[in-house]
């Protein structure tokens, strides 16, 4: 259908469009018997653009009784629209609705490839929103699916002027905590082992919760299957019983119902499972399996439960009805400056030792919001881009139906009439925008629970809910009001020259400011984005080139738990076993070295210091006493994980307890715990000092002085982000625990080596464990990956929201092409440059680029300043992310401008005078 | 105000309706003028008419499908209404009137 008769058909009253059409064709077949083909058909597009212009004439001139009549309807509109329901109640309103919105469908369907990318583009918006929101929903809003959750606080112990966090609870500290609050209904306990649990199939180890037997009552869960712990459970002496989490139930086990009363013998006892918990978030861990106290050899030992220094437990309570925290705050620090003065030897009133409660709710999600809401602020921004995209699509394509606009203007469709018609198609854009961003958030939640759950044990909870349907809903209206917006305000100024300018797309002084305005806002947030992003990924950057301390490239370890065997009595009897494995894994084909440690040389979360007393410095001058982490490793560790030696020897298999004790340090203990200058190191040698124990005893039979025989290099144990702590080592012969884990430095893939490992183990005792196994470069990965994800989060975010600001301004460039056409084509025929019509062209372009840069500027130091608590090694206003994120948006700003630049310089003049 | 003047475009459209009887609608309208008048017709201009004749109430027009070689499609078939009829009665005799007398003169001419 030619162009003059898709105009006729909206300028004929749709009832008669047909006829009319139908008598046209009818009278081209006539001419076409009496004359010729072609006659016939120059007649009939005469015809055509005669009818047209006839009708276009009537209307403007407004002399024909039919103008009369139209007039009448289009008020008949306006009163009804602006006032629903004053004269014909809803059904009037409703059915005006129904006929704005298919007048909205059709207008739509006619421009498939605008509807296309606005749906697309506010899909994308809306859906990276939807998403993040579910999972802010999810985590931060939604209540905690534990019983009256908000009344649960979560305790701890710190030392406010030491450096300790928590130093946890003792049992006494929990009794006399029970006994003497005012502020608490019930005050569970709970902490966290490792156990061989000789269940079904092969010993494992499984991760196992210990509490007190109110401890779910408290948090209000009811057991999926069987029952709860009783008080007469947690009894000393009581049956051993187990209750399962519904996870390692549904993957141990298959979800088997029958697993309840099946009896599974761990630490030599048969303990019998007698329910399975519900599938709900575990704090602070998620563990396999629970057990009470009375079952915990640790815990329901006698010397342990008089030490009132000997803490490991948190602490878990309910407040009173109407309570509020600092009241529950002030009433445990009570509790907890009574026992300091009652017990002074134990509780150090001088390091600011108190009680301190924190709403359990807070407690879950605090490692999650600061990142959530980064992503949320993030995905805001995108949205407002593609929103100012499609306000200048909108704008666009509202220059292009001026003329309609212009001539149902002039029929007297009043501005509200043409606004309320703009403002429906909006809101259609909108909310199949709304659909697709549905999609989006469904399609990406997955991924975006996984890695929500490196924050909060929460994740699990996100999810598309009726809230998050709502809000996916209020997005879609709400980004329509703005887009939509941008063309109604246009009206005013726009149409008087359209109706000027009759026959040509023309667009008025202010829609241009405004189509300008809204690039350079585009250009300005993207540039602030992609300034974040580049924060983060030279922050990631940074950090991979940090080195570790030791070599993590084809290095494997595992753990084993030598004690989970019967034929395993004693500390001796795990030194053997160890050695034994330790040498048959030696020689396994592809292996070059093994050693024995307790940890790994990265062990993200140990943060045990223990004091240590250095001979000939009797005199403490009133300091503290020096820190540092105690760890044990064999003969072959340091080198099977690459950890360099800088002084003295390594340890030996000789280094027995035959052998006066030794120890190695590292350069940090050398440095800080020595007071060792970096070119004295060699001088740590032969230096003596006393490991003290946990609890601070420094002398004992058991607590032997050793002497420094070498000196390794730092390694960052706790992750690569964090400064590598003052530590020494003890040789697994001497230590009274040799070590569990495993470090095998292989020639090939160490992952290739999992089964003979698991092989060797089995074969030296099938009862032995083996467990946490996986290769020293995935360890590292791992501690890296929340920030990996976030980085990659935000250039996902920020490459959507640049590509949307790319397409804007080619966008705007070539409709301003398309305007100018009539006008390049005159500059061209009078011989004008074409390079220079090209520069001009994308001077315009450049012109709207640097303006949003410069504002990006302030933007990306904002963005800087927000994200300044994640970045590592990079200041927040790095010139160089700020100079090639400006060179990157500039560079492929003008690529987007040279598109539509290329094809000003191949305007034809002569076309350009035809078609004009 | 009296009532509006017939248009010459609108008069021969009229006449053009009452020669063709029961068998017009726009496509013989227009021949029919082209054929008697000898000049182009467009379609436009009769459709135009048309439709201000049926608001001035002279025509009516429905929408019917015919069994003949229509293809099927409906056109629009018109007839004169009374007050139709009666304004090109009236028009004939005005004009009849207007015209005795000249003849001579406009044959000397």
């Amino acid at each position: 259908m030619s162009w003059n008769e898709k105009l006729l058909r909206r300028l004929l009253p749709e009832d008669r469009t047909e006829e009319v059409l139908g008598d046209l064709a009818e009278l081209r077949q006539i001419r076409e018997a009496r004359t010729d083909e072609r006659e016939a058909a120059r007649w009939y597009r005469r015809q055509v653009r005669g009818f047209t212009v006839r009708l276009l004439a009537l209307r403007l001139l407004g002399r024909s009784s039919e103008l009369e009549e139209e007039r009448a309807d289009a008020r008949f509109d306006v009163l009804h629209g602006s006032v629903p329901g004053a004269r014909s109640g809803w059904s009037e309103t409703l059915s005006t609705l129904a006929r704005d919105l298919r007048f909205a469908l059709r207008t739509l369907g006619r421009t498939p490839g605008y509807t296309a990318a606005v749906v697309v583009t506010l899909g994308l918006g809306i859906g990276a929103n939807t998403a993040i929101f579910s999972v802010i929903n999810g985590v931060l809003l939604k209540p905690l699916p534990y019983g009256e959750g908000d009344d649960l606080v979560f305790l701890r112990q710190p030392e406010l002027n030491g450096n300790q966090e928590n130093t946890f609870f003792s049992v006494r500290d929990i009794e006399d905590l029970r006994d003497r609050n005012r502020s608490l209904v019930d005050v569970a306990e709970y902490h966290s082992m490792s156990f061989i649990l000789h269940g079904r199939g092969d010993a494992e180890m499984v991760t196992t919760g210990v509490v007190s037997a109110d401890f779910f009552d408290l948090m209000g869960m009811e057991p999926a299957l069987g029952r709860d712990f009783t008080e007469a459970d947690d009894r000393l002496g009581a049956e051993p019983v187990l209750m399962l989490s519904y996870g390692y139930w549904q993957t141990r086990f298959g979800g088997d119902p029958e697993i309840v009363g099946e009896g599974m013998v761990m630490n030599g006892h048969t303990h019998t499972v007698i329910g399975v918990l519900p599938p709900i978030p575990q704090h602070p861990r998620e563990n396999d399996v629970y057990m009470t106290t009375a079952s915990c050899p640790t815990r329901s030992g006698e010397g342990f439960i008089a030490n009132r220094s000997a803490r490991m437990m948190s602490v878990f309570a309910r407040m009173r009805p109407g309570m509020a925290l600092e009241d529950a705050q002030r009433d445990v620090e009570a509790v907890a400056a009574e026992l300091g003065l009652e017990h002074p030897d134990h509780y150090a009133r001088d390091l600011g030792q108190t009680f301190q409660a924190s709403l359990l709710r807070e407690e879950l999600v605090q490692n999650a919001r600061p990142t959530l809401l980064l992503l949320f602020g993030t995905a805001g921004l995108v949205l407002l881009i593609a929103c100012a995209n499609v306000a200048n699509l909108t704008l666009a394509r509202t220059s292009r139906r001026s003329q309609e606009l212009a001539v149902r203007m002039a029929l007297g469709s009043g501005r509200r009439r043409l606004a309320r018609q703009l403002w429906t198609e909006s809101a259609v854009l909108g909310l199949a925008g709304g659909v697709v961003g549905l999609g989006v958030a469904w399609g990406g939640m997955d991924l975006l629970v996984a890695f929500a759950s490196r924050f909060t044990p929460r994740a699990e909870e996100a999810g598309l809910s009726v809230s998050v349907l709502g809000f996916a809903l209020v997005a879609s209206l709400f980004t329509a009001l703005l887009f939509g917006s941008a063309p109604v305000l246009t009206l005013r100024s726009g149409m008087a020259e359209a109706l000027r300018e009759s026959g040509k797309n023309s667009a008025g002084r202010g829609r241009w400011r405004l189509q300008n305005g809204l690039v350079v806002a585009q250009f300005a947030l993207a540039f602030s984005l992609l300034t974040g992003a580049g924060l983060a990924l030279r922050s990631f950057w940074e950090l991979a080139k940090v080195d570790p301390g030791f070599d993590v490239e084809n290095v494997l370890t595992f753990q084993v738990a030598p004690w989970g065997s019967a034929d395993v009595n004693s500390a001796f009897d795990q030194k053997l076993f160890l050695y034994e494995l330790q040498d048959r894994v030696r020689v396994l084909p592809g292996v070059q070295q093994a050693g024995i440690s307790d940890l790994g040389p990265l062990a993200p979360g140990f943060t045990m210091r223990h004091g240590v007393r250095i001979e000939e410095e009797t005199e403490m001058d009133g300091r503290r006493m020096p820190q540092a982490q105690p760890r044990v490793a064999s003969a072959g560790y340091f080198d099977a994980s690459g950890i360099p030696l800088r002084a003295g020897r390594a340890f030996r298999r000789s280094d027995d307890l035959e052998v006066p004790h030794v120890a190695i340090v590292n350069e940090a203990f050398a440095r800080d715990v020595l007071g060792l200058l970096e070119t004295e190191i060699p001088r740590a040698i032969g230096r003596r000092f006393t490991p003290c124990t946990m609890n601070g005893q420094c002398e004992g039979e058991e607590i032997p002085t050793v002497e420094v025989v070498g000196v390794v290099g730092d390694v960052r144990v706790g992750g690569i982000e964090e400064e590598p702590p003052a530590q020494f080592y003890r040789p697994s012969g001497q230590n009274g625990w040799p070590g569990g884990r495993l470090v095998v430095r292989t020639r090939n893939d160490p992952l290739a080596l999992v089964d003979a490992v698991r092989r060797t183990v089995k074969d030296l005792d099938s009862q032995v464990p083996v467990y946490s196994v996986s290769s020293l470069e995935d360890i590292r990965q791992d501690s890296m990956a929340p920030r990996r994800l976030t980085m990659i989060l935000l250039l996902l975010f920020a490459g959507v929201a640049f590509s949307v600001s790319l397409a804007g301004i080619a966008g705007v460039i070539a409709f301003t092409v398309s305007q100018r056409t009539h006008e390049i084509g005159i500059r061209i025929a009078l011989g004008a440059d074409r390079g220079k019509v090209l520069a001009g062209v994308m001077g315009q372009g450049m012109v709207l680029i640097l303006g949003g840069l410069g504002l990006g500027v302030l933007g990306g130091v904002g963005v800087g300043r927000a994200l300044s608590g994640g970045l590592w090694g990079v200041s927040p206003t790095d010139p160089l992310t700020f100079g090639l994120s400006a060179v990157v948006l500039c560079a492929l700003g003008a690529l987007a401008c040279y598109v539509p630049g290329r094809r000003a310089t191949r305007i034809d003049p002569v076309e350009a005078f035809r078609s004009s | 105000m009296g009532r509006d003047l017939l248009g010459e475009f609108e008069h021969q459209v009229m006449l053009a309706i009452l020669r063709l009887r029961e068998d017009a609608y726009s496509v013989p309208v227009v021949l029919e003028l082209e054929r008697v008048t000898g000049r182009e017709v467009a379609p436009a201009a009769v459709y135009i008419a048309l439709r201000r004749l049926e608001k001035k109430g002279l025509v009516r027009s429905d929408l019917r499908v015919p069994s003949d070689d229509s293809g099927g499609r409906s056109r629009r078939y018109v007839e004169l209404t009374p007050d139709g009829l009666e304004r090109l009665r009236e028009a004939r005799q005005t004009l009849a009137a207007l015209w005795e007398g000249v003849e001579p003169v406009l044959d000397q001419g």
